[in-house]
Parts: structure tokens; C-alpha cells; sequence
């Protein structure tokens, strides 16, 4: 695999060649520091923009016909946060022209422009059918994050738990927000994606690589960037939080419990490298702990996990339980968590543990998008290579988590409650 | 080793060993993991079997049980102790028509190959475990019943069939879970993981002669057969158990699903028609297609629609969020009735079908899923796929859309408490 950098004056180009993968993929990322309403806005641009209708197709049906015809090629739109940083990525995904044909990079390339360059405006505002749906089509889909028991958990959970904090936003608590969204302004920040936002182009495949810098250029002409995104050391969000101890009423079955813990102030190497393992001993790997004290000895869940966050240093634990076994449950992980600094119960899990992190390492291989995202990443703060991340593993020490689990503190306990309160 | 050539040099490998036991093989230098996958052809469908002249029904949920027990590593310290070495990442799941135990490792493929073999060909059912394993299974079903999509197809699934295997969820029931017994677990183990029930699927990045060798060796002493079980499966009759359910439940908006049934067309390969089934469908309730677009048009955007074969029968179903629920079903039922295909639309779905052809064999784990869905649908590889989708005409389409009969429907609704 080969890696090459090209700045221009309007983007940054990722050349990532390998003959691995069978597609071409080239993703536009439009990143720039977050803003509660421009997110809101450009979330729902993500859905008007494929259904608007451009000048040579008229509807989001001709839109999918002509990708069909090209092989299936994909074209989508997302927005995504990356700590405070908004980003609108489009993605266009083909099959190398090399199994099928040879204009398919300008084919889909000018598909591609025809979507983002001339959707059909009047009065600089989208088209009002399609604008009036897709924002109560948002709306609905928001609202219906009750409908998801676990979701909704983790949504009331997060408010609490990074309350302050961009972590703690969600589409639901701001569908207030959602509801005043209007159309004018809307295509005022559809205008502002060519010349308010960081712009990075990621192409990954086995690519001809002239044609695809043509298209790049072409598309990218009138685009102009702009530094207003957040990277290095203010990516990093820190959790200020006091100990909380929440419970909420569900209709659900089951009910939802989530366990938030902090960890202080990291290092650099701490932060990169002891925390993913700290966190695959504890909820992530095989046989970690939360898994065999909590479902395997005592038959309380079906799932139980944790997360890491790289840049809010904490670990998110949930769990699905029956309400009367939340304070057994409960016990337990704190049990867990306090067993992450003997040495005797990590020193037989270390070695289990960096193998299913060296296994996760060589996956990034055969991973388009962990790939892509590596070198995104690397745009906004230096991001450790795959390689750099297996080196600095094998020189973390059973005695390096057990110091590391003297930093865990539970700061926010939450249950969304379900009905069923029968004991396993 | 058979070759099994598919498009674009790709190839598989294919063998069956003297027990029966088939095995396939994907070796590729462009990873540095491997996949090793053990199934057996014994899922949730199995409701009945004969062995002997002697009948036996099965407990509902009983594959899934079985499936949690077999795999012990997280009961059995030294297995598990023996796979910590090696950080190997194992999972199982059960479908309707078998269940798949797998191991996704980057080191000691040997090694890793005998944990995997120990769990699932020398499997020891203890009833302390059954017992244990109960509360488990439990929390898994009441999560699944929690999902009002789930609901939806549990319950269309049961008003659509009178007798066949899809009326009941893998799962099973609470009944089913809280009651099942070791014994009739470690006879269903004994039944129906014989090797000449079960395959290997082995890819990624290993050394073929080597992990063949392997396998010829571990297996050639386990023994079994299933030439004495005979699945004994209802006959699934025309017509619907219940037309219509409305289900309160405490959901934000309500949801519907209506499902179709008819016959499979004889005369036609089964591919074939299910091939052509997804294309006219896709034609119309796809993204390029019309129905969408009405749908849109009305507002009704959280939408989607699945096509599954149940034993002699096809079944459609479709699906919506939407306040709208008599406006979905005119819009489903319209364009139905006049579902159509032209050459224009069928070139362009032959394309999109082709590519996902060519991306199939992009990752290890892609392609162990596509040969064991294969084998669990069809019991044989399917290499000429390609070729198939290039040859179907127009006229193969009106065949397949004449078939559909839209008699057989049922409807079901959730409504908010």
C-alpha cells in the first residue's frame, strides 16, 4: 500500500494505492468546527441534496438509475462529528473500471458533480416538496429513537454523563432546532460547503492515477478552504462532571444500564496505547472481565461491554439486565473495576488481550473505510500508525494497567428501566 | 482438491472427506487473518425427525440453546485459557437452516483449528450450564422482543403460516428456553452434528495443504450419520391464518408490514426465479424505482421490503413507519398488481447485480458467508451465478411475475398505547 500527500491550494489529496480491494473509493470530507444549528442544517442537506433533483435528472429515481447503469456505482452523503469538529462527507464508491469499464471514473465523476454542483434551485431555495419532506422525514426519524430502547438509553445517558460537552448533544434533545429548519437558509449553507470548510479527498484502491487527479481538480475548482476546524490537543474534550446516579422509567422489557467512568488526565501514550488495552481487558475482548463476571458466573445479561472514547479519556460500560438485578449488576462492575489493578488477575489476560488488539491491527488492512479514516484522523491531530501502535503494545507491562486502573473513577451511573423484574 | 472456478480468477476449493464431512478452502497472500468456520445443516427449521421409526419433536429454540452450549469456551477454563494465548476471536449464531460456529484468528491456525474442533465435534453438554445458560438466553429474548421491527416480522411471520418453521422465532419461546432439557439437547447434538451434516469453510491466509492435512486427521475418527434422521416437515398449505393483527405498543409512530405468499414456480430453477424476484422487485420499490418514489412523494420514507423462500413458498414482505398506514398499503398493492419489467431496467439490474459479483471476494469473512448461506440454501456452490444473471430475457421475467399471486396476504399493524 502506498501513501502519498498532495496539498493544493483548495484541498488536500490522500492517494492510497493498493491492488486489495476491487472498488475505487473516493471520499469528499467537508470538515469544520461544529456549530449546534449549521450541524442541524447540513444534516438535513444530507438527505435533500440526492432527492432534489438536479438539472439533467430530475428526480432522486433518475439519480439511481444512472448509478445502477454504472455498475452499481454508490454516491452518499453523510454528516458525522469528529470531537468538535462537523463533518460532511460525500462518498462515491465504484468498481475498478478494470472489471468493467473504462469511462466509468468520468461517468461517475460527473454524476457526482451533477448532484453537488447543480441541484435544481428557484428563488435560492431548494426544492420546497422535497425540502417540506425530507425535514419531516428527519424529524420523525429522530423522534422515533424511542422506539430503540438501547438508543434511547445511551442518548439520556450521554446528556448526563459529557453534560457541557458536544458529547452530550444529540438530534433528539435539539429537535426544537430541527423543526425551525428553513429552506433558504438552508441552500445559504449548502453554498457555504465551497468555501467555509477544511476539504480533504481520500482515494483508495487501485486507481488510474492521472484520471483520477483530473476529475479531483475538475470538481474542485471553485471550491475554496478555510481553517476554521479544530485539531491537535483541542480535539481532546474533557469530561467535568459530578458522580451521578440516574434512573428513568422505560416501557421496555428490558431495561438498559450504562456505567460512565473517567480517568483523570492521560498522556500521550496513555491515551493511544495503555487505554485501547485497558478497555479490551476490561469489556472488549473475548473472556474480558465484564463479560465472564457478569454474564458467564452469574447468567445476569446477554451483552455487556465497554467503550473507549479517544477524545473525551473515558469508557462507557451497558448493559441489558432485568431491573431487579441492578444492584448485583452493579456490584459487579464495580468489582471488575477494581480487579483491573491486581496483577494477578491481568497478568493471565494481557497476552489474550494485545493478540485480539494485533488481530484488529492486521483487519485495518482489509478495511476500506478504517483506512480512509486513518488518514482523515492524521489530518486533524497526529493519529499512530498501525505499525507504531504494534511496537508501543508489546511494551506495555502488566504493571502499566494495573497503575492505569488506579486512575478509573465512576462518575455516572444510568438505568433505563424496562418492565420485566424477575431474577435470572 | 475440486477447484470451483468463479468470475474474475477467483477460485475455491472444494473436497469432501470420507465421513462425509465437506470442506472449502479460500487461501489468499492479501490478509493477514484467517476465518475457520465449523456449520452444521441443523437450525430452527427442525421442529420434527424421525430416527428409527421413533418421532421426536423438538423444543422451540432448541438449535439456539444448543449453539450456546456447544460453544463453551466461556464455561470451559482451559479451552478458554488456550485461546487467550492466541487473542483468536470466536462468535456462533442459528438460522432457520443451520448454525455456523466461527473463529477469526492471525496466528497458530492448527492450534486454533483444534479449539474450535474440540467445542463443536466433541462437544460435553453438562446440565449445570443448561441451567446457568437459561438466564442468558432469556435477556437475549426479551432483548429481541423489545424491537418493534422484530415484533412486526415475529408476528407477520405467524399470521402468514399455518404450519411451517418461520411461525416461531430462532429463539424460540420463554417456554421453549425455560424448559428444554439437557437430554434432548445432547440427543439433537448427537442427531444432526454428524459429519455428513456439517462443513468447514476455511479463509484467509494459511497454508492449504498444511490445514487440509489438518482436518483430514483431526475428523477421520468421528463417526455419525444422518442417513438415519429424517426431518419430518409440515406441509405448508395456501391461504393465511390471519389476515389482519393491530398490536398496541408503546411506539412513537406506528409501524406496518403486509406479507405475501405463493407458490414456487416449477419448471424454473429455484436461483433463477429468486434472482429475477429481487430485480422486478428492486424496479419498483428500489431506489430507482417508482413505488419508491409515490411512497416519498406521500412522505412515507422510512421504508423497506425483503423477498425469502419458505419450503414450497415465496414470501414478500413490506414494511413502513408512517402515520399513512391505508396510503402504504394502496401504494404496495398498486404497483403490484401492475409489477413490470423492461429491457432498459433489466440491463441496468443485471449490472448492479453483476457488481456485487465482482466486490464478493473483497474480504475473508464476505466470502465464507456467501459459500455458507449457499450451503445452507442450496446445500451446493452457485459459481455460475454470473453467467445466469447475463442470460435471463424478458421473457423470464413475465414468467416469474406472472407466478405472483397476491391472493395470500396478511396484515399487521402496531399502534401506539
Amino acid at each position: 500500500m502506498d501513501y502519498k500527500r498532495e496539498v493544493k491550494d483548495n484541498y488536500t489529496l490522500h492517494l492510497i494505492k493498493t491492488d486489495r480491494f476491487k472498488r475505487v473509493n473516493v471520499s469528499f470530507r467537508f470538515t469544520k468546527k461544529y456549530d449546534r444549528e449549521e450541524s442541524a442544517y447540513l444534516k438535513l442537506l444530507s438527505s435533500v441534496l440526492p432527492f432534489n433533483g438536479t438539472k439533467k435528472y430530475k428526480t432522486r429515481m433518475d439519480i439511481s438509475r444512472v448509478l445502477e447503469s454504472l455498475y452499481n456505482t454508490g454516491l452518499s452523503n453523510s454528516l458525522y462529528l469528529v470531537s468538535r469538529n462537523m463533518v460532511y462527507n460525500v462518498n462515491l464508491c465504484m468498481v475498478n473500471p478494470k472489471y468493467t469499464e473504462e469511462n466509468l471514473y468520468s461517468d461517475a465523476f460527473s454524476v457526482l458533480k451533477e448532484i453537488m454542483f447543480n441541484p435544481i434551485i428557484k428563488s435560492n431555495k431548494f426544492k420546497e416538496e422535497v425540502f417540506e419532506i425530507e425535514k419531516r422525514n428527519l424529524i420523525e426519524s429522530i423522534r422515533n429513537v424511542k422506539d430503540e430502547p438501547s438508543e434511547y438509553g445511551r442518548l439520556k445517558f450521554e446528556e448526563s454523563f459529557y453534560k457541557g460537552t458536544i458529547y452530550g448533544e444529540n438530534n433528539y434533545k435539539n429537535i426544537k432546532i430541527y423543526e425551525n429548519l428553513e429552506n433558504e437558509k438552508l441552500y445559504q449553507v449548502y453554498k457555504r460547503l465551497f468555501s467555509e470548510f477544511k476539504i480533504d479527498v481520500l482515494v483508495i484502491g487501485d486507481f488510474d492515477e492521472d484520471k483520477i487527479k483530473s476529475e479531483v481538480s475538475k470538481l474542485l475548482k471553485d471550491f475554496r478552504q478555510s481553517e476554521d476546524y479544530v485539531k491537535g490537543e483541542d480535539l481532546i474534550v474533557k469530561v467535568k462532571n459530578q458522580e451521578v446516579n440516574n434512573k428513568m422509567e422505560s416501557v421496555s422489557t428490558q431495561s438498559n444500564l450504562f456505567v460512565g467512568v473517567t480517568m483523570g488526565k492521560l498522556t500521550y501514550e496513555e491515551r493511544k496505547f495503555v487505554l485501547p488495552l485497558y478497555n479490551a481487558i476490561l469489556g472488549h475482548m473475548n473472556n474480558s472481565i465484564l463479560f465472564v463476571n457478569v454474564r458467564e458466573k452469574h447468567s445476569l445479561c446477554y451483552y455487556i461491554g465497554s467503550v473507549a472514547s479517544m477524545y473525551t479519556d473515558t469508557i462507557v460500560i451497558n448493559a441489558g439486565i432485568n431491573k431487579k438485578n441492578y444492584e448485583k449488576t452493579l456490584k459487579l462492575i464495580k468489582e471488575s473495576l477494581d480487579s483491573m489493578s491486581k496483577k494477578n488477575v491481568i497478568k493471565p489476560l494481557i497476552v489474550n488481550a494485545k493478540k485480539t488488539l494485533e488481530i484488529a491491527y492486521n483487519d485495518y488492512y482489509d478495511n476500506i473505510f478504517k483506512i480512509i479514516n486513518h488518514y482523515y484522523l492524521n489530518e486533524l491531530s497526529y493519529v499512530p500508525t498501525v505499525e507504531e501502535r504494534r511496537e508501543y503494545l508489546e511494551k506495555i507491562s502488566v504493571e502499566d494497567i494495573c497503575e492505569f486502573a488506579k486512575k478509573i473513577e465512576i462518575k455516572n451511573i444510568f438505568l433505563l428501566e424496562g418492565t420485566i423484574n424477575e431474577e435470572n | 482438491m475440486k477447484k470451483i472456478k468463479y468470475n474474475y480468477d477467483e477460485e475455491i476449493l472444494e473436497t469432501t472427506l470420507e465421513n462425509g464431512l465437506k470442506v472449502y478452502m479460500y487461501p489468499t497472500n492479501k490478509t493477514r487473518n484467517y476465518y475457520v468456520t465449523v456449520s452444521t445443516h441443523f437450525g430452527a427449521e427442525v421442529m420434527k425427525y424421525k430416527k428409527k421409526d421413533k418421532v421426536y419433536d423438538v423444543t422451540l429454540g432448541s438449535a439456539h440453546f444448543l449453539e450456546h452450549r456447544v460453544m463453551d469456551f466461556t464455561k470451559n477454563e482451559s479451552a478458554s485459557k488456550a485461546l487467550s494465548e492466541y487473542g483468536s476471536l470466536v462468535n456462533a449464531y442459528t438460522t432457520y437452516n443451520g448454525t455456523n460456529y466461527n473463529l477469526f484468528g492471525k496466528e497458530a491456525i492448527i492450534e486454533n483449528m483444534t479449539l474450535l474442533f474440540d467445542r463443536v465435534f466433541k462437544a460435553n453438554i453438562k446440565e449445570e450450564d443448561v441451567e446457568k445458560e437459561r438466564g442468558i438466553i432469556l435477556e437475549e429474548y426479551y432483548m429481541y422482543f423489545d424491537d418493534p421491527y422484530f415484533i412486526l416480522h415475529n408476528n407477520l411471520n405467524k399470521n402468514m403460516f399455518r404450519d411451517a418453521f418461520i411461525k416461531y422465532p430462532v429463539i424460540g419461546t420463554t417456554q421453549g428456553i425455560k424448559g428444554v432439557k439437557t437430554s434432548e439437547l445432547r440427543r439433537l447434538y448427537k442427531d444432526f452434528y454428524t459429519p455428513d451434516n456439517m462443513f468447514i469453510v476455511v479463509s484467509g491466509a494459511f497454508d492449504k495443504e498444511k490445514v487440509l492435512k489438518f482436518i483430514e486427521e483431526y475428523t477421520k475418527d468421528i463417526k455419525g450419520s444422518k442417513e438415519d434422521i429424517e426431518v419430518i416437515k409440515p406441509k405448508e398449505k395456501d391461504g393465511v391464518p390471519c389476515e389482519y393483527e393491530e398490536v398496541s405498543l408503546a411506539v412513537n409512530e406506528p409501524k406496518i408490514i403486509v406479507g405475501y405468499k405463493f407458490p414456487v414456480m416449477k419448471g424454473m430453477p429455484l436461483l433463477k426465479q429468486k434472482l429475477i424476484f429481487k430485480m422486478c422487485l428492486s424496479n419498483q420499490f428500489g431506489l430507482s424505482g417508482e413505488a419508491l418514489q409515490e411512497l416519498e412523494r406521500l412522505g412515507i420514507k422510512r421504508n423497506t421490503w425483503g423477498f425469502e423462500q419458505v419450503d414450497d413458498y415465496f414470501y414478500m414482505y413490506f414494511k413502513a413507519s408512517t402515520t399513512k398506514c391505508d396510503e402504504f398499503l394502496e401504494v404496495i398493492e398498486k404497483y403490484l398488481k401492475n409489477l413490470t419489467i423492461d429491457k432498459e431496467a433489466l440491463d441496468r439490474k443485471k449490472r448492479s447485480r453483476l457488481s456485487s459479483l465482482i466486490l464478493a471476494f473483497e474480504d475473508i469473512i464476505g466470502i465464507e458467508d456467501m459459500i455458507t448461506t449457499e450451503l445452507f440454501t442450496y446445500n451446493k456452490l452457485n459459481n455460475k451465478k454470473d453467467e445466469i444473471i447475463k442470460e435471463i430475457t424478458l421473457s423470464d421475467a413475465k414468467k416469474v411475475i406472472d407466478s405472483i399471486s397476491l391472493k395470500d396476504k396478511s396484515i399487521l399493524k402496531i399502534v401506539g398505547k
